[in-house]
């Protein structure tokens, strides 16, 4: 009785501790377990009776002037704590900072209180024009310059750090002069910010440039590291592409083996955006995380 | 910090998106490694962009898919991607000028079914706002109703329709061929649990609602309707009205034009 009651505040320790700085409690305790919450779960996440310690939300989805989005959003954080996963900051863009949107964030942020606040490191809008996809960078010092001071300048805005994940990428170019992680670290350490490491993003964009996922991971310091993400994806040809239409591959498992090891229970994400399965399959890749705790502990 | 060498990589990847253009530009700056050369790398990215605003359309604009056929679809989404680049960070406005679209370049019974479809999306997460009752109105004498403000419920969409796409609407796209027909009026309303309700109107009660919303005092809604209605009628008809839009839940709210603020104007 007593070791749940540990358990618990620890896990709850971890869940506030998400929006400052990385949470570091290593040992046998289970990492706060989310799913992506897509709307054939908001039924159950309404009712509260989804078997896990927080959510994650895309936070575009919420930027609304009304309605039923919101509803559920106000239903459903009365049971659980979310996080704001975003896909349309731009970071990585050359199109100045959107206010708009920024201010659509802070009024989400200030109604529904998050956990943590988090996009992509790449660009996503050009020109005015608004792509809708996670766009690769160079990997550049003055790239680095460049997106770290948006990042920064963000913070400076939402008043607190934010969570920047890594990318699955298809495409490298000659312009840039260092790997990922190293420009991944020189953002973060740049512009103070955390990382969301997307362990499945690592295992595409190691099969489709050729490194080892291992090296990417020892590269990335443990004290920037804040939320994991864990999704599958699919082969075409001879490329992987990030899907997120499948469970979470076994690659991606074992990577999170020596994630989990390294980093410690920091809170974890399973992703599913396409051929959603029942809930009692994705709940099914939750417990699959805390086995994998209870492994490495025993 | 200059981003000017970034900027030009953006506006040659943006153009490889859209048209295709710059891809020798870009396809010289990839680096090939394994089987795959830098034109199969690229194209994961134009191919991902076309596939994810098809569906953002094909889902926010179902019944319209269906008449069309998904092939034909497919072609229209892309047509219109490239005529209308999306203008805001969530694809859920990706579509708010297909209909127009549609009926210029398409067709005009396509165009009404589409601005039905975008109608009950706003009525799903469109602004929140409480319904006026007629308590509300029966508290004003009728020397100071030339002197209100109506607003209409935010969700509120009207009509007028040179086609029968309302039915097709109302029957899902199934047993109902979309054809052109005598111009018709309808309103579409936020009901209960955000599902959007849809009626008939009289041209009347069309009239005066798009008279009200393009001028919410009832003195310059009069005026305007003067000009397309027999003007001695006026009066009544906006009285009716009044009484038919309160039964349904139309009407947000109902101030004299001294109260009302200027953000509410």
């Amino acid at each position: 009785m007593h070791a749940a009651v540990n358990c618990l505040r620890i896990r709850l320790v971890i869940l506030r501790d998400a929006s400052s700085a990385a949470p570091k409690v290593h040992g046998p305790v289970a990492p706060p377990c989310a799913i992506g919450l897509r709307p054939a779960f908001y039924a159950d996440a309404r009712c509260g009776e989804i078997a896990v310690d927080w959510l994650e939300l895309i936070t575009e989805n919420f930027m609304v002037p009304g309605g039923q989005p919101l509803a559920v959003l106000d239903d459903v954080r009365s049971h659980f704590p979310i996080a704001f996963h975003g896909v349309s900051m731009n970071l990585g863009g050359t199109d100045p900072l959107d206010k708009s949107y920024l201010k659509a964030l802070t009024t989400l942020i200030e109604r529904f209180e998050p956990l943590s606040i988090s996009d992509h490191q790449c660009w996503t809008r050009h020109g005015g024009h608004h792509l809708h996809d996670l766009l690769p960078l160079p990997y550049a010092e003055e790239v680095i310059v460049h997106v770290a001071d948006r990042i920064a300048q963000v913070q400076d805005t939402l008043g607190r750090q934010i969570l920047i994940e890594n990318l699955s990428s298809y495409a490298e170019f000659d312009w840039s002069s260092m790997t990922e992680w190293e420009f991944l670290v020189a953002v973060a350490e740049r512009a103070d910010c955390l990382l969301l490491l997307d362990l499945n993003n690592i295992v595409v964009s190691a099969h489709n440039h050729g490194f080892d996922p291992m090296t990417y991971l020892n590269a990335i310091p443990a004290e920037r590291v804040a939320q994991h993400h864990l999704a599958g994806h699919s082969t075409h040809g001879a490329l992987k592409i990030d899907t997120h239409d499948h469970p979470v591959s076994r690659d991606v498992w074992h990577l999170y083996d020596a994630a989990r090891t390294r980093y410690g229970p920091v809170p974890v994400c399973i992703e599913r955006d396409d051929n959603i399965p029942t809930l009692a399959e994705l709940l099914g890749e939750v417990e699959h995380v805390r086995q994998h705790a209870a492994g490495i502990a025993s | 910090m200059s981003s000017a060498r970034l900027s030009h990589f953006q506006t040659q990847f943006r153009g490889f998106l859209y048209r295709g253009h710059h891809e020798e530009d870009l396809a010289a700056q990839v680096r090939s490694v394994g089987r795959t050369g830098s034109n199969g790398r690229l194209g994961v990215y134009r191919n991902a962009y076309f596939i994810r605003l098809e569906a953002a359309l094909a889902h926010d604009f179902p019944v319209t898919e269906k008449i069309l056929g998904k092939k034909k679809f497919a072609r229209c989404a892309g047509d219109y991607a490239l005529a209308n680049p999306s203008g805001s960070p969530s694809l859920r406005r990706f579509g708010h000028q297909f209909a127009d679209w549609l009926r210029a370049e398409k067709s005009p019974t396509l165009g009404d079914l589409a601005a039905i479809e975008w109608a009950a999306l706003n009525v799903f997460d469109g602004p929140d706002a409480n319904a006026a009752d007629m308590p509300q109105l029966q508290a004003f004498t009728p020397e100071e109703w030339p002197s209100l403000h109506i607003r209409l419920m935010p969700t509120l969409a009207l009509l007028a329709l040179g086609s029968n796409a309302e039915r097709v609407w109302l029957a899902n796209g199934e047993g109902v061929e979309l054809e052109a027909a005598p111009i018709r009026y309808v309103a579409l309303w936020r009901g209960e649990q955000y599902r959007p309700m849809l009626a008939a109107l009289e041209s009347d009660n069309y009239a005066v609602l798009a008279a009200i919303t393009r001028a919410s005092e009832l003195a310059v809604a009069s005026e305007c309707l003067a000009e397309e209605l027999d003007s001695d009628t006026v009066p009544q008809r906006i009285a009716a009205t009044l009484h038919l839009a309160l039964a349904f839940g139309w009407i947000a709210s109902i101030e004299l034009t001294d109260s009302v603020t200027d953000e509410q104007q």
